[in-house]
């Protein structure tokens, strides 16, 4: 038996994959595509085939497609920048999270006084320099103390955890054109849902920047009350799993590198994927050129702090002017973002981003 | 009769868009239905191309575009004439009317069916 209902929901989420036709034309094609049902049924079709013929006089798919990318270049730009942050603030609350599980496991280590165990562990930093060792043995006294700064983390982290999931699932109810109960918020702004969505992503990177500023805050009061503060540094620096040169990093970025390549090497054998493939390769973008900022920043942040002594270790995310370099360079990329994407300006940047090729992985590849 | 080519479909969907929303409001369902009847299903779109179309307009300001619940409960989008929409309106027409004036004219001088 043929239901219209279940027939023009996956109809909805086909056109979805369209990565010119944003959620309000979708709608809008969708009303059409039920008016001329209604119409084709008053003259004796069948809902099925009043649903065909309906859609067969809509057009070709990829023709329209083809027809909204002409009208709205920056539609599918959006989606990519919105797949982009969710990769790169993926990956952070993932090493983020990484690195507390394995911090916390070091410190029960430690608290059984299995330190030894701990220095020899393959992703363990003290090993590769015997002074954090030593500095670190001796804070063992208060490993299991959840200090204002290890608060912090856990803020970071939950903060991040929930902007993620609240992220994760907007993108994937908006992509599949299925909103539910966010179709109501979503209609009272109804000519900018991305905008809203984009909005809510800056909002929650910059309110998780800004628990991260805190934690440096906390850190950097710690270090200034405790004239040399290394060896709380040298646990702190372990527990903030981002501010931390993570091992998992070294783990996951080849990985990353791999995906990435496979998506490169599908994408030129079947140049044909769809809009749902085109996720993730675009996630995984977002994160390398996320993580290339984020270098950017910590090389600022070294140029900065010269006589720190911490810079002569390698770690120099403690640099006292570091959450100022961060929240600003973080302000001033989130401020591209909303104006690029908002096309309240840089009509320059915008210009060229539409005139790329329209596959996301080899514009980021090439 | 022959359906008119693409290429003049093409060229008098704006000015046909803006003729019919000239006399009311109107959304996109009902603007088809609107040209269909006008020329007595000679024009005939593919249904989904008009709405590039109305978006176009809608940038260039000649139209803006509104959200109304229709008598059937679904969420429908309206558009309505701006003022700039009737200038565009009016200059159509002048070039519209220029050209059918030329053909006319040349027409009714007889046209050579002799081949």
């Amino acid at each position: 038996m043929f239901d219209l209902d279940k027939a023009l929901a996956s109809w909805r989420e086909t056109y979805a994959r369209n990565d010119s036709i944003d959620l309000d034309s979708l709608t809008e094609l969708e009303n059409h595509l039920r008016d001329e049902i209604d119409a084709l049924m008053d003259q004796g079709l069948s809902s099925q085939e009043a649903y065909e013929e309906a859609c067969a006089q809509l057009g070709q798919e990829s023709t329209l497609n083809a027809e909204y990318a002409k009208v709205h270049p920056d539609v599918s730009w959006k989606r990519r920048m919105l797949a982009m942050l969710v990769g790169y603030m993926s990956v952070g609350v993932l090493l983020s999270a990484a690195g507390m599980i394995t911090s916390l496991f070091e410190r029960v280590l430690w608290h059984f006084g299995l330190d030894k165990v701990v220095c020899s562990l393959p992703w363990s930093v003290y090993v590769e320099n015997s002074a954090f060792r030593a500095t670190s043995t001796e804070a063992s006294a208060d490993i299991i103390r959840w200090d204002e700064v290890s608060l912090a983390t856990l803020l970071t982290a939950g903060v991040r955890a929930v902007a993620l999931g609240m992220i994760v699932y907007l993108i994937y109810r908006c992509l599949h054109g299925r909103v539910g109960w966010l179709s109501k918020l979503l209609a009272r702004c109804r000519s900018a849902p991305d905008r809203l969505v984009v909005s809510l992503i800056v909002l929650g990177t910059l309110l998780s920047q800004v628990v991260v500023g805190r934690a440096w805050y906390f850190r950097l009061v710690q270090f200034l009350s405790n004239g040399n503060g290394s060896s709380k540094f040298g646990m702190e620096m372990r527990m903030n799993g981002e501010a931390a040169i993570s091992p998992v990093t070294i783990w996951i970025q080849p990985l990353a590198y791999c995906l990435i390549a496979w998506f490169a090497f599908q994408a030129y054998r079947k140049p044909q994927l769809s809009g749902r493939y085109d996720v993730l390769p675009t996630a995984i973008c977002g994160f390398l050129i996320g993580s290339v900022l984020v270098r950017m920043t910590s090389f600022l942040n070294s140029l900065i702090m010269v006589n720190f002594e911490l810079a002569e270790t390698g770690f120099n995310q403690g640099a006292p002017l570091a959450p100022a370099v961060y929240v600003f360079s973080l302000s001033v990329v989130a401020g591209a973002f909303v104006l690029a994407i908002s096309g309240r300006g840089f009509p320059t940047l915008r210009r060229f981003l539409t005139s790329l090729p329209r596959r996301p992985y080899l514009v980021m590849t090439s | 009769m022959d359906k008119p080519p693409r290429e003049l479909v093409a060229a008098s969907s704006k000015p046909l868009v803006l003729a019919v929303l000239a006399q009311g409001d109107s959304y996109g369902y009902a603007i088809i239905q609107e040209v269909k009847k006008r020329s007595a299903g000679q024009l005939e779109w593919t249904d989904g191309m008009l709405y590039p179309v109305l978006h176009r307009l809608e940038q260039e300001g000649l139209i803006r575009s509104f959200w109304k619940k229709s008598e059937t409960g679904r969420d429908r989008k309206y558009y309505r004439i701006e003022r700039a929409g009737r200038k565009a309106t009016e200059k159509h027409m002048r070039e519209w009317r220029a050209v059918n004036g030329a053909l006319e004219g040349l027409w009714e001088g007889g046209v050579a069916c002799s081949t």
